[in-house]
C-alpha cells in the first residue's frame, strides 16, 4: 500500500466555522495553528454525538502501518449538513487534512476530506463560510459604490 | 318541553369538549415560537449570534467590515476580532474581582470536556444546532441537541420547592407577553459559562424569545445578573434558524479525554 508522506505544515489555517463552532473544548487537544495532511483507507466511521470518528490505516515514510484516528464535529452538527453513516465507507482512500494534538499521538482534528476521485466531502460550515464571503463582496461592493 | 333543553346542553358540552384540544392547539400556534430550530440563516450577523453576541460585538463588527483597509482580512480574522473586542470592553469590566481571579477559564477545566458532564444553564441555553420548542397548557417543553438535555418552563406560576436545590439547569418559571416567551430562572447551580467566567448559585436570568415576521429566526435576548460574578446584568442574544426538517440524536457517546493540553503548557 503505497502512502503519501506526511506533511506537517506550520500554517493557520482556521476556517470561519472555527469561532462559530468551537462549543465543545478541542482546543486541550489539538494545536488550530498546525494543519498535518494524511492519506489511507478508511477502517471505521463513526457518526456519533458529541463527535464523530474516522479510523485511518496509513503507511508512514518507514512502511509501517499506523493507525490514526480522526475527529469531527458530532451527529447534530454533520447531518444538518447532509451527512449519513455511508457519507465515508469503510474501505475508500481518502486524503485527510487537520489540526494534529499538542501530544504528537497519531490524531486529527478533521479540517479536510478529499475523495480517492478528487472530491471534497464538505463540513456543514463550508456552505456558511461561502455564503459570509458572498456577503461581505456586496457589502464592499455596495459601500466603493456609494463613496 | 323538558327534554329539548337537556339534550341540546349536551350537545352544546359536546361540542365544547371537542373544541377544547383545538382551542389549546391554537393558543399554541399563536407565538409561532413552537417546533425546530437549528444552526441560523448564513448572514455575517446571525452568524456572530450563533452562539451568543451583545450588542458591542455586532457594532465592531460592523465597523471592521465597513472599514477598507480590512478588506483583505479574513472574515474569521475579524469575527475573531470582534470577539475579542467584546470580551475585553464588554465582559471584563462587568465581571466582580471574584469572576477575575480564573477569568477566562481554560477550556480543558471544563467538566464537559474532563468528565463528560453536561452543560449548566448559562452554557446550555446558547447552545448551537437543534433546539425543540413544545408548549402546553401548564408548561413549556425545551429540549437541545447538545447534550439532549431537556428543561421545563412552567407557565402556571408554580413555585420552587423549598427543600429543591440548585440544579444544573435551575428552576424556570415563564409567561407570554403577546408573541414573546419571557422566563425567569433562578436555582442554578455555580457552573461555567460562555463567556469564560464562572458563575454562582446566585444567578438570575430572563429570556425573551421572539420569532420576528420573516419567521426564519428566532431570536433570544437575554438579561443575566449574579453579583457574585458580576458589576452589573450582561444582555446577551442569540438566533436560530428554522428547521422543521431537523432532529435531535443520541447522545450517548461522550468519552473523557485520553490526552489533552493545559493552556500554560501549549506553544
Amino acid at each position: 500500500m503505497k502512502q503519501r508522506p506526511i506533511w506537517l505544515l506550520g500554517i493557520l489555517t482556521l476556517l470561519s466555522t472555527e469561532s462559530l463552532y468551537a462549543h465543545h473544548a478541542r482546543t486541550p487537544v489539538y494545536d488550530a495553528s498546525l494543519t498535518v495532511t494524511v492519506e489511507g483507507l478508511v477502517t471505521e466511521f463513526s457518526l456519533f454525538n458529541p463527535h464523530a470518528r474516522i479510523a485511518l490505516d496509513v503507511t508512514d515514510d518507514a512502511g509501517d502501518l499506523v493507525k490514526w484516528s480522526i475527529e469531527l464535529p458530532g451527529k447534530l452538527n454533520l447531518t444538518v449538513g447532509g451527512w449519513t453513516d455511508e457519507s465515508v465507507v469503510v474501505g475508500e482512500r481518502v486524503t485527510i487534512s487537520g489540526n494534529p494534538t499538542y501530544t504528537g499521538s497519531s490524531g486529527l482534528w478533521l479540517q479536510h476530506l478529499i475523495r480517492a476521485d478528487g472530491s471534497e466531502l464538505l463540513l456543514p460550515g463550508a456552505e456558511r463560510a461561502n455564503a459570509l464571503e458572498d456577503e461581505r463582496r456586496r457589502r464592499i461592493k455596495e459601500r466603493d459604490q456609494r463613496n | 318541553m323538558t327534554r329539548t333543553p337537556c339534550l341540546a346542553s349536551i350537545v352544546i358540552i359536546q361540542v365544547l369538549l371537542l373544541c377544547i384540544p383545538t382551542f389549546v392547539q391554537a393558543q399554541a400556534d399563536e407565538s409561532g415560537l413552537e417546533g425546530m430550530w437549528s444552526d441560523p440563516p448564513h448572514t455575517i450577523a446571525d452568524s456572530q449570534c450563533s452562539l451568543f453576541c451583545t450588542d458591542v460585538s455586532l457594532a465592531y463588527l460592523d465597523e471592521l467590515l465597513d472599514d477598507p483597509a480590512n478588506d483583505d482580512r479574513p472574515l474569521a480574522e475579524l469575527t475573531r476580532a470582534a470577539g475579542r473586542y467584546q470580551r475585553e470592553q464588554y465582559f471584563r469590566p462587568r465581571f466582580t474581582a471574584a469572576a477575575l481571579e480564573n477569568y477566562p477559564r481554560d477550556p480543558a477545566d471544563d467538566p464537559g470536556f474532563l468528565r463528560c458532564e453536561p452543560w449548566g444553564f448559562a452554557k446550555q441555553i446558547f447552545s448551537p444546532h437543534q433546539f425543540e420548542i413544545r408548549r402546553y397548557d401548564d408548561r413549556v417543553e425545551m429540549r437541545y441537541g447538545e447534550w439532549e438535555a431537556r428543561r421545563t418552563v412552567y407557565l402556571d406560576g408554580r413555585e420552587r420547592p423549598e427543600d429543591q436545590a440548585p440544579s444544573p439547569l435551575g428552576w424556570s418559571v415563564g409567561h407570554y407577553e403577546g408573541d414573546t416567551l419571557v422566563i425567569k430562572t433562578s436555582s442554578v447551580r455555580g457552573n461555567l459559562t460562555f463567556w469564560g467566567a464562572e458563575h454562582s448559585d446566585q444567578l438570575t436570568a430572563v429570556e425573551r424569545y421572539t420569532r420576528p415576521d420573516d419567521g426564519e429566526r428566532l431570536l433570544l435576548s437575554v438579561t443575566v445578573d449574579d453579583p457574585w460574578s458580576l458589576k452589573q446584568p450582561v444582555v446577551l442574544k442569540k438566533v436560530w434558524g428554522w428547521a422543521p426538517d431537523q432532529e435531535i440524536s443520541a447522545y450517548e457517546n461522550c468519552e473523557p479525554p485520553t490526552e489533552f493540553s493545559r493552556r500554560e503548557d501549549r506553544p
